[in-house]
């Protein structure tokens, strides 16, 4: 009984503008009831505080703002009523931030693939990898079915292609300088483990004509060989006779026999 | 609760007439401002303008942004004005516009996580930010400084109020309003109103108990 009757006071001093608003019996009983005397007293001192909050006051120039606002509202005038009920939720922000990201893919891997037209157009379009030995020679193909199978194109008068099974990587086989070079095929793998079909790329054809053009180097050098007589003032004397040195050029150049088997035949 | 631009209840024609004619009536002050009478909509301005700022910086705790909340909702006030219906009196109707404007402002701070000032003096409660009040070094009586630093606790207390409580809190015991003109502004029926305004006084008493 006696807490329904406490409800009923406290919801009275909730609703009392004051003290002086309570009823005859709020009052007596706020006299024997502790809970609710705390209760009022501390309704009366929250009051209090709340109401000498100072009131804060416009700044003096808002009149003169509140007016510029209008006239720049008149200014704009149709922009505003075009724009004034049209917003943008966030639904339609994300469905737009989906939109731009698959455009944004789309163009990023059209563009990778136009930039490696080899990898683009597949195996049957891509032109067999070959390597030419001269300008006027015809290029000779490289055949690489098999990985341990390498096929090294030398620069030889038949200019056939040596076949070497070097059971070795495929890799390490190869002279450093006709390695194939990734950069110049285009294709950059992604990933440490990432694999490339190197039967889509051009073998590297390195023209050592043209980057260092032939030149002539005459020596002047004797064919004739060194004699050199040496007396052992016993009377006995030995000729000793070397033979003329020449370089693989000059053999090419002179069309002869070699200089060093003439001599050697009947000195020494 | 979206922007209350107008009031579509109907007024009966006599009160209206009775209303009106007194020409320095908030409601004969604005059809007048229909009219085109500058000077009228500026009266007006000059009315509320200290009452509705006072009332959106205890809203909002920030008086920068009361004050250009409080110019948009004379904006809007001037905007509607050729809508507004003499139903209810014209404060309860600047006042709605000004709770909905605060209470969106609330909501847009919620949503954007502003970094401000006051973001870096977090309550220890998790709550909402306490205000930056920097020490003034003028010597001040010891009630004076006791008063200034009960109102600075009483603002933080109801700036950490939900938005649902805290404006019928404020209008009631900040601004004095009745339950009726209370349940009006915000829409609802006068028994949530007490009920909430009962929720926020318990709530502010458990935080100011060193001040009780």
């Amino acid at each position: 009984m006696r807490k329904i009757n406490c409800r009923n006071i406290r919801r009275e001093i909730e609703e009392a503008r004051s003290a002086d608003f309570l009823s005859a019996a709020a009052r007596s009983h706020l006299e024997v009831c502790a809970a609710c005397g705390t209760l009022s007293r501390q309704q009366i001192k929250l009051r209090a505080i709340l109401s000498s909050l100072e009131t804060v006051e416009a700044p003096g120039d808002f009149d003169y703002r509140v007016r510029s606002r209008l006239a720049a509202e008149k200014r704009m005038g149709t922009r505003v009523l075009l724009f004034t009920n049209f917003s943008f939720g966030a639904g339609f922000a994300a469905v737009a931030a989906v939109l731009l990201l698959i455009g944004s893919a789309f163009i990023f891997v059209s563009f990778r693939t136009s930039s490696n037209p080899a990898v683009a157009d597949g195996k049957q379009n891509a032109p067999p990898p070959s390597v030419t030995t001269g300008p006027g020679e015809k290029a000779a193909p490289i055949n690489a079915t098999t990985p341990d199978h390498i096929q090294v194109a030398e620069v030889q008068k038949g200019n056939e292609p040596r076949s070497i099974d070097s059971g070795r990587s495929p890799q390490r086989s190869l002279p450093k300088a006709l390695e194939p070079r990734r950069e110049i095929a285009g294709v950059r793998t992604p990933r440490r483990f990432g694999t490339l079909d190197q039967t889509q790329m051009g073998a590297r054809v390195d023209r050592l004509a043209d980057s260092y053009p032939t030149a002539a180097f005459p020596i002047n050098a004797s064919y004739q060989p060194l004699k050199l007589s040496v007396d052992d003032s016993r009377g006995t004397s030995r000729t000793i006779s070397l033979p003329s040195v020449s370089f693989g050029s000059q053999r090419t150049l002179s069309q002869t026999s070699s200089p060093l088997i003439a001599s050697a035949r009947d000195t020494w | 609760m979206d922007t209350l631009t107008t009031i579509d209840i109907n007024f009966s024609a006599a009160l209206r007439h009775e209303v009106v004619a007194d020409p320095t009536s908030d409601h004969a002050l604005l059809e007048a401002t229909r009219t085109g009478d500058e000077d009228a909509f500026a009266e007006l301005v000059g009315r509320y303008r200290n009452p509705i700022t006072n009332y959106i910086y205890r809203m909002t705790s920030d008086y920068d942004g009361a004050v250009d909340l409080a110019q948009e909702t004379f904006v809007r006030v001037y905007r509607a004005a050729e809508r507004y219906q003499t139903t209810y009196a014209f404060s309860t109707y600047i006042y709605r516009i000004a709770t909905n404007l605060a209470i969106s402002e609330l909501r847009k701070r919620k949503r954007r996580k502003l970094v401000s000032l006051s973001g870096f003096f977090q309550a220890r409660d998790g709550g909402e930010p306490e205000e930056f009040n920097p020490p003034d070094l003028k010597p001040l009586p010891d009630t004076e400084l006791v008063d200034a630093e009960r109102r600075n606790a009483v603002q933080r207390a109801i700036s950490t109020l939900p938005e649902k409580y805290r404006a019928p809190l404020i209008l009631r015991d900040v601004e004095g309003k009745s339950y009726e003109d209370i349940s009006r502004i915000l829409e609802t029926s006068e028994g949530t109103i007490k009920s909430r305004i009962s929720r926020a006084r318990g709530f502010l008493r458990e935080k100011m108990t060193a001040y009780l």
